[in-house]
């Protein structure tokens, strides 16, 4: 199945803003999650709290869902494929569990919004929490990272499937 | 110094040989997994840490979490 160039290009236009968006979202989240561990102060808890909240489900997990929907297509619908080319399965095998492992991940920070509340934010276990949340948003800003360099880079290498696909039908044409 | 073969102009006809997976791939395969065995390694030695995610592993009364009453 292939797309029309006008699809392609709106496909292509949400996946770039979208993956994009999803790395400075969760960069975002970083900065706040390192602030809920060095900080100690109610005021400043609760704000962040809820801020990593709010930016977790109606910005992050979004992005996430459109950026998979949209690499999808854009690999499925056109000549790039999804398991012809190294790059672009690295990238689906980051990415795919990266969004699956997302929703459990966030999970905490609704709790702590929640409990936002000076005499909760001072136990233990709360803090355990911040560490968590900080530890696995800078491991999903790598991961992103990488995921990011990956497309604009596109390191050479054809798949099995991929290079018989590739001597069997007509020549690749370069995308864009 | 190589001259080229009516051998080598055979061969380049054929469909060339599947070159294997790429060292790139394996090397940041590897480190995406070492990655995440660290991440995991890490959070559970966190003390206090259950070694898996969500508040329902935290005991955290209901009735602690929604009491607003000391608000500064």
């Amino acid at each position: 199945m292939r797309m029309s160039p006008g699809l392609r290009k709106f496909t292509l236009m949400t996946h770039v803003a979208s993956s994009v968006g999803w790395l400075g979202a969760v960069g975002a989240f970083l900065a706040l999650a390192v602030a809920g561990v060095v900080r100690d102060d109610a005021v400043t808890l609760q704000a962040v709290n809820v801020a990593m909240d709010l930016i977790g489900w109606f910005v992050i997990v979004p992005l996430c869902l459109a950026s998979v929907l949209s690499g999808l297509a854009q690999s499925l619908g056109t000549e790039w494929g999804l398991i012809r080319h190294y790059w672009v399965l690295m990238k689906a095998l980051i990415t795919i569990p990266c969004s699956v492992l997302l929703i459990p991940h966030i999970r905490p920070a609704r709790q702590l919004a929640e409990a936002a509340v000076p005499t909760i934010l001072a136990t233990p276990e709360l803090n355990v929490l911040q560490i968590e949340l900080a530890a696995d948003a800078a491991a999903a800003f790598m991961a992103l990272l990488i995921t990011v360099a990956l497309a604009v880079y596109k390191p050479r290498g054809f798949t099995r499937y991929g290079w018989r696909k590739q001597h069997d039908a007509r020549p690749l044409h370069a995308p864009s | 110094m190589k001259t080229s073969t009516a051998g080598d102009a055979a061969r380049n006809t054929e469909t060339p040989r599947y070159p294997g997976m790429p060292r790139w791939f394996k090397v940041l395969g590897l480190v995406v997994l070492a990655g995440f065995v660290l991440l995991k390694l890490f959070k559970l030695t966190l003390p206090g840490s259950h070694g898996s995610h969500g508040f329902a592993t935290h005991d955290l009364p209901a009735a602690e979490v929604h009491d607003n009453g000391d608000e500064p």
